[in-house]
């Protein structure tokens, strides 16, 4: 599999120029889960309304809404909540933010494939993220474990930070740049774990292994994959992707707000292997 | 411009040679208006140059500046109008007005954590510590590597070698570091992994060794010039006294570059300080402080491309990131200034 350093200073950029002269394109920055499918999107958005460029770049989740309430870009994409911080600043600078989720996504704990451990509990999950448990014996496995994230800037490690360490990260944790490189890490570490979107996860295919998450005692493990599980919410890391603009936005930013929620969207977003949502969806 | 002794009659063609229609010069009145014409226009191009260089200048010192200024508490009534609740506005009033200066925080704490929930650090002594075990690294295998190979090239090489050698240096050095980076997360990262029987190669010897790649080229180019800049009559003098070519190198030609040599080492070195993609790729970014070059670090260049993209305006982790920053510029400058001190003076 092929590693992208999908940085902010990689920038990806999908342009359609306009007939006579290109007008200021649509600038769109943020969650490094969702930039796969993103670039997709604004590749067909841009095929779709000729006359509009898109430039796209990643970074995180927090690079897109701070670069949004600087005005820098004109759509954020994000892979969580907005933060409260974010919204004080927002407030701070008199801005108003409007999210808008178009897919559920889920974040998927990976494993190397030989790893014996094939579910977790929730609060083990908490526990090996938070540093508590360091050896995968206490699970079942062998050795220590080595673990993989990201920094945080990114959307998915604030949302794991909030529904599952529920305090701080272990400061041994390693931040890589995107999913991808951290699927990458846990392919080449038999001890390993780490977490990353799903459309991540899948494209790797066997390289690593999603584990199942179990939430009550009792109880079977869900799976990441499960349509099912995500869309009923049960599945304890499922999120939904948004595209974040200025409450009074471009109309070409209204455009591909819109565009992401039709039916064109959907089927894109069935392709990358996540959840398509519809307009008028509530978060979950 | 023409010198006035030299004529301005047609050179007599040499045999065999077809020289094309002679044609008058042009007159010294529009020769001299040609001269006013590009001396306004290259003095405008260094005008620009300087008022960016000014302005670079400005905006480092005043961002700099500002990261060891306290930052004003937030107003309290923003955390209602955002619709915080009091645990979330704790948190936030710590996370956006919780710096207290460069000296509180940056050069005292070991731990870097901007984004801890409750209590954020901010210090830099790990990310220093990282980048001095990487960078160290490199400048410790570089510098050697390299000055044994500049000393081949100047003093041993045939001629052919030497003509192939300044492209194969020139390639080295135009090496993208996105690329060494994915060298080193692909091939040199499961290599380190074996050998050291670590369960993963994102490790700061990974990134010290791309560093020292990609500083060796800088080291070769600048230590061969220092080598061949050796007057002539040394070695001759030398070799005429008996001297073999190994006692000659020794007794007079490294002393005489020594300069030359120390600052080609630093300049090396200065390459690997402000080197981003290739640590941030292949040392792992943990925000534990190594220990030594089997640990993952977490480097100054990498930590600012990683969270600066994220950190709020006027934020703690900003301020602290734009200290970060200043840290690495003051290191790089005072590494540069040395290593042109020394080139400087070089002796004659």
């Amino acid at each position: 599999m092929l590693f992208v350093p999908s940085l902010r200073a990689l920038t990806l950029c999908a342009l359609a120029l306009a007939g006579q002269g290109c007008a200021r394109p649509l600038r769109v920055q943020g969650s490094e889960s969702e930039l796969a499918l993103i670039v997709r999107l604004a590749q067909r958005f841009a095929e779709a309304q000729p006359g509009v460029g898109v430039t796209l770049s990643g970074g995180g989740s927090a690079a897109g809404v701070t670069s949004l309430i600087d005005g820098a870009v004109d759509v954020a994409t994000v892979s969580r909540p907005l933060l409260p911080t974010e919204r004080v600043e927002a407030a701070r600078r008199g801005v108003r933010l409007t999210a808008t989720p178009f897919a559920l996504d889920t974040i998927c704990v990976v494993v190397h494939p030989d790893n014996p451990v094939q579910a977790l509990h929730l609060d083990e999950l908490g526990a090996i993220l938070r540093g508590e448990t360091t050896r995968w014996e206490a699970l079942g496995g062998a050795g220590p474990i080595s673990l993989y994230g990201r920094p945080s800037s990114s959307g998915t490690w604030s949302l794991l930070r909030e529904r599952v360490v529920q305090g701080d990260y272990t400061p041994a944790i390693r931040a890589l740049g995107g999913s991808a490189a951290v699927v990458q890490a846990v392919a080449a570490d038999p001890h390993g774990l780490g977490y990353a979107a799903l459309s991540y996860v899948r494209h790797a295919g066997g390289s690593v292994r999603a584990l199942g998450l179990v939430v009550a005692e009792g109880e079977a493990p869900l799976d990441p994959r499960d349509e099912a599980a995500a869309r009923a919410g049960d599945y304890p890391l499922t999120r939904s992707l948004s595209l974040v603009t200025l409450a009074d936005p471009l109309p070409e930013a209204e455009a591909l707000v819109a565009f992401a929620q039709d039916t064109d969207g959907a089927e894109l977003i069935a392709e990358a292997g996540l959840f398509p949502l519809e307009a008028g969806h509530a978060e979950p | 411009m023409l010198s006035p002794e030299r004529s301005l009659a047609p050179p007599e063609p040499a045999e065999g040679v077809r020289l094309s229609p002679w044609r008058p010069p042009v007159s010294d009145a529009e020769r001299a208006r040609h001269d006013r014409r590009m001396r306004a226009v290259v003095t405008a191009g260094a005008g620009v140059v300087g008022l960016l260089l000014a302005a670079f200048l400005g905006v480092i010192t005043v961002n700099g500046l500002s990261a060891m200024l306290p930052i004003a508490p937030v107003d309290p009534a923003l955390f209602g109008e955002a619709g915080l609740n009091a645990a979330e506005s704790a948190r936030a009033a710590a996370a956006l007005g919780g710096w207290e200066g460069m000296s509180a925080g940056l050069l005292r704490g070991a731990r870097w954590a901007p984004q801890a929930l409750d209590t954020p650090s901010f210090g830099a002594l790990g990310l220093l510590r990282s980048t001095a075990l990487t960078t160290g690294l490199a400048a410790a295998l570089a510098a050697p590597l390299g000055i044994a190979v500049a000393i081949y090239l100047s003093a041993f090489a045939r001629p052919l070698e030497r003509a192939w050698a300044r492209p194969a240096i020139e390639l080295l050095a135009a090496l993208p570091s996105v690329l060494l980076g994915l060298i080193g997360v692909s091939l040199l990262g499961p290599v380190i992994a074996r050998l050291f029987d670590l369960p993963s190669g994102l490790v700061a010897l990974n990134g010290g060794l791309l560093l020292a790649l990609m500083a060796l080229p800088t080291v070769i180019a600048v230590a061969w010039e220092a080598l061949d800049a050796v007057p002539q009559t040394f070695t001759e003098a030398s070799l005429a006294l008996g001297a073999d070519r190994v006692t000659t190198l020794w007794r007079v030609t490294l002393p005489a570059a020594w300069r030359g040599l120390v600052a080609a080492s630093l300049l090396g070195l200065g390459r690997a300080l402000g080197e981003t993609m290739a640590v941030l790729m292949a040392c792992g970014n943990s925000e534990a402080p190594p220990t030594g070059l089997l640990d993952p670090a977490h480097a100054l260049t990498a930590t600012l491309a990683l969270e600066l993209p994220g950190a709020l305006r006027d934020s703690a982790h900003q301020r602290a990131l734009f200290g970060v920053g200043l840290l690495l510029l003051a290191l790089t400058l005072t590494n540069q200034l040395v290593a042109r001190r020394l080139l400087r003076r070089r002796a004659p």
